[in-house]
């Protein structure tokens, strides 16, 4: 049945701002990463150790604000769609409990991650090539430092997915989510926009310590995810 | 012009008062926070304490959040119209569509200017509670305010073209956020920050204690980039939105 489910999902995202997103958010994390070596190459050789550590540390920056939004909006238009044509109604009258509607959302949105994460390691591959930096590629720690980000990202993609499906104007869980991204991680490292920092595997110092980190988000996505649906099972269809 | 003003008047009413006053003010009370943890950090000498923080809260606020949340009000403005099909409707009016556009951008623009001072206005209470208010030179506080109000122009007009554009919220707010995201390494980069209309709002926001001028912009980046970006945007918007086909 849930496999049916996200046979469903993968027809009505066809064509779909979803689609280009998911291709143009690695191309631009590329691009982003192509012009600042370009422009501080020279500068990062001086500033950090080595090659490797001055790429994890850079895309550090970009990723720790591109996958949260990343996220936020890949919730945001998977639930809008429904409440653009207002077909939520339909969805729950079809004979599959609510729960499994819930987890047809949930699921897309994380496998959209994940190949978003997917396609951003061969693009920080050829960022290493491109900005001739020294060695053999480190596959290893560019899909380290990619996946932990998304895998941290969990609770915010739980939160934002119960947002977008609760309030039919998106305003509300874009709003939060940006805000909650670009402000809220620094105000304290235990709110969930903050954990995706935390989670570099290089020992940077500070809070960072993804043996610490990753567990505890990933329990509390799912444990966020199990609660939202929760709430949504339960509630009124307008 | 009398189009115009109707327009405005209705377009006032539209708008859900509670909502947009909450999501103008999450942005600054949660920079003015950050601001308010930058209290315990140890503060360089040569800078007073009021422009250390005020530079704090504004790093949070002005770097992504500012032009980001331009994009969200582009969408709400036009979500009515969308969600309801209204648009047909109010284009059968005996009005002309520019005075649409041009109410709509307006709306905007007060908005984005709403926006502004109630981030100085959390930073004056800031500054009141923990006692560093009489300090405060106004003059710089309030020039790097409107001149973040002007840089933010551009993609004001660009957003309300592109919320024109598609009936969902997201993508304007998709097109937006990826047009912002560069901003991340250009607001820092000599070269770029002045090209760059993401950036503007954080360059033209740093606040900037000298005696010339209203606005802490450089002249060619305002004209080429700010003037050029917005007459651009904004002319496109409205000729696309007088002659396109409503559906």
């Amino acid at each position: 049945m849930i496999l049916r489910l996200l046979g469903a999902e993968r027809l009505k995202m066809k064509r779909t701002w979803i689609i280009a997103l998911l291709i143009l958010g690695p191309i631009g994390i590329m691009g982003c990463m192509m012009i600042n070596f370009g422009l501080r190459g020279d500068y990062f050789v001086r500033k950090y150790p080595d090659d490797l550590t001055s790429l994890v540390m850079e895309s550090r920056m970009l990723l720790y604000l591109a996958i949260p939004l990343a996220g936020t909006l890949f919730a945001s238009l998977l639930a809008g769609m429904e409440h653009q044509g207002s077909t939520w109604k339909y969805l729950f009258t079809l004979p599959v409990s609510r729960f499994q509607i819930y987890l047809g959302k949930a699921i897309p949105l994380f496998l959209l991650m994940t190949i978003c994460a997917g396609l951003t390691v061969p693009a920080l591959g050829f960022l290493w090539v491109w900005a001739d930096l020294s060695g053999t590629i480190p596959w290893e720690m560019i899909i380290k430092s990619v996946l932990y980000p998304t895998l941290a990202s969990l609770p915010v993609l739980a939160l934002q997915l119960y947002f977008s499906i609760q309030w039919d104007n998106q305003a509300w869980p874009l709003t939060i989510g940006i805000a909650g991204i670009l402000i809220a991680g620094g105000i304290s490292k235990w709110l969930p926009w903050a954990y995706i920092r935390n989670v570099m595997p290089l020992d940077i110092g500070g809070d960072n310590d993804p043996h610490f980190w990753l567990p505890f988000a990933i329990c509390q996505g799912v444990i966020l995810l199990l609660i939202g649906a929760t709430i949504i099972m339960r509630r009124e269809v307008r | 012009m009398r189009d115009f003003f109707v327009l405005l008047c209705a377009e006032w009413k539209k708008l859900q008062k509670g909502l947009i006053l909450s999501l103008l003010l999450i942005g600054p009370i949660l920079s003015t926070l950050v601001g308010l943890t930058s209290l315990s950090m140890d503060i360089p000498a040569d800078m007073p304490k009021w422009i250390f923080v005020y530079q704090m809260t504004m790093n949070n606020y002005a770097w992504l959040f500012y032009p980001i949340m331009t994009g969200v009000f582009a969408a709400l403005i036009c979500r009515n119209e969308h969600t309801q099909g209204a648009w047909k409707l109010l284009f059968t009016w005996p009005i002309s569509r520019s005075s649409v556009w041009l109410s709509k951008a307006t709306i905007l623009m007060i908005l984005t200017a709403l926006s502004q001072l109630l981030f100085l206005g959390m930073y004056y209470l800031l500054a009141i509670t923990q006692g560093f208010a009489e300090n405060i030179e106004a003059t710089v506080v309030w020039r790097s305010a409107f001149s973040g109000w002007i840089a933010v122009l551009p993609v004001v007009a660009l957003q309300l073209w592109v919320s024109h554009l598609w009936k969902s919220f997201g993508v304007p707010l998709v097109i937006n956020i990826l047009l912002s995201i560069p901003n991340i390494f250009t607001a820092q980069s000599e070269q770029f920050s002045p090209w760059y209309p993401w950036s503007q709002p954080y360059s033209a926001m740093i606040p900037e204690p000298t005696e010339s001028g209203i606005l802490s912009i450089e002249p060619m980046t305002l004209w080429v980039v700010i003037f050029g970006g917005f007459l651009l945007a904004f002319g496109g918007g409205w000729l696309h939105t007088t002659r396109r086909d409503w559906t």
